[in-house]
């Protein structure tokens, strides 16, 4: 599928829309660009490329790829599908809008050159949205940490935090000094 | 400009627990330099194991490091050969028994520490600094965050004249001592210079309990 196109080219749909329907296989920049990245299957694109008189070119679409990370506990393969709303603005270097026209909360780019190339924000937009954490489905129902000679994994809620502790009973290290307590009040 | 009073400092013992727990007399700047090795040498080992913070706790010749981290598996390395490595060259860099507790962060975009390495992360895989720190927004209001501000700065987009610019959503009571404020700083190292990164979340307020006196006096 085509993702790239000359300014020239496209002024061509001022008037209609030019549909985005297909897929485009972007798994070795993806993999060069995020270690993290072990495998990922072709990218379906599907929404339209709008383009007005002012040579301001309006990319909405959704984007549905399936990732193969590692586990966050274990490091073995995990398979995740997302599904990314796309929506990107790109001005042409000739154009008579300005940036300062868009809303704070609109993605809007200055084109550097005569060629709109939706490869890199694509592939922004599949980096920026990897999850933090991923189990695999085993994990996510197991309470199981792993642990070993010296060391043990323990879920944020069993590490003690003595100053916070909800239990009411404090750090346990000063468990010995409520007797004293007790003593001085009575 | 306003001096500004670190965010987390400002709460150490209020409502925010110290990161060293320890007592020392005559020995007190050894035990800190030897905690400064330690942080420094998990910090450059584990550097892509998304390390929130490190909690050194002392008793007698046995210390207890505590690592917060989203991604343990990193860590612990295929079979625990990372975290054996790193078990033995804190042992030889202390020179005492080491206890590694490793601790699994439940929501990593609650943290500011995290948050504000992923968006550095992403500057440094040439992400717009726009999308990485708007995104970033949206996960940690969307795992129930009150508020969230994001802060980069240096050559944005490699512009010849640094600048900054900051994105917020919710609220960021910055002087309520209560307000349970996350705060990081950190650093991007992009083909033009650094850009710095830093972030605060409010995630509520910690109200202190009240305790019910059993013998009825106040």
């Amino acid at each position: 599928m085509k993702i790239k196109w000359a300014l020239n080219e496209l002024k061509k749909h001022q008037d209609s829309s030019l549909t985005l329907d297909g897929s485009v296989d972007l798994e070795k920049s993806l993999k060069e660009r995020d270690d993290d990245i072990i495998a990922a299957s072709p990218v379906s694109l599907k929404g339209l490329l709008t383009v007005d008189e002012k040579s301001v070119y309006y990319v909405d679409m959704t984007i549905e790829v399936t990732v193969t990370l590692p586990s966050s506990r274990s490091l073995e393969p995990v398979e995740l599908k997302m599904t990314i709303p796309f929506s990107e603005i790109y001005l042409a270097a000739d154009t008579s809008a300005s940036l300062e026209q868009f809303g704070e909360e609109e993605l809007v780019e200055q084109l550097q050159s005569e060629v709109l190339d939706l490869k890199k924000p694509i592939e922004d937009a599949i980096l920026a949205s990897k999850p933090s954490q991923i189990f695999t489905s085993e994990e996510r129902l197991s309470d199981e940490m792993p642990k070993g000679k010296d060391w043990v994994v323990l879920p944020e809620d069993q590490h003690s935090n003595a100053m916070f502790s909800t239990d009411g009973n404090g750090d346990p290290r000063f468990a010995v000094l409520e007797d004293l307590i007790k003593d001085n009040n009575e | 400009m306003g001096q500004k009073i670190n965010p987390h400092g400002m709460r150490v013992g209020v409502i925010q627990d110290w990161d060293a727990k320890w007592y020392a007399e005559k020995d007190f700047a050894d035990k800190l330099h030897e905690d400064l090795a330690v942080r420094r040498y998990i910090a450059d080992k584990l550097s892509d194991a998304s390390i929130s913070r490190v909690e050194i706790e002392r008793a007698a010749n046995r210390i207890n490091v505590s690592i917060h981290t989203a991604k343990p598996g990193m860590v612990i390395g295929k079979g625990g050969s990372e975290v054996d490595a790193l078990r033995n060259g804190l042992n030889n860099l202390t020179g005492k028994r080491v206890h590694v507790n490793i601790v699994e962060i439940k929501r990593p975009d609650m943290d500011a520490t995290l948050v504000a390495k992923s968006i550095a992360e992403q500057l440094e895989n040439r992400i717009s600094f726009r999308r990485a720190q708007k995104q970033a927004i949206q996960r940690t209001m969307r795992s129930g965050a009150k508020g969230i501000r994001t802060m980069v700065a240096g050559r944005l987009n490699g512009a010849d004249i640094a600048r900054s610019e900051s994105f917020a959503e919710g609220s960021v009571p910055l002087h309520t001592i209560r307000a349970d404020i996350d705060f990081a700083n950190e650093e991007a190292d992009t083909t033009y210079g650094k850009i710095g990164v830093k972030v605060w979340i409010y995630k509520g307020e910690i109200l202190p309990e009240v305790k019910e006196d059993k013998k009825g006096g106040k």
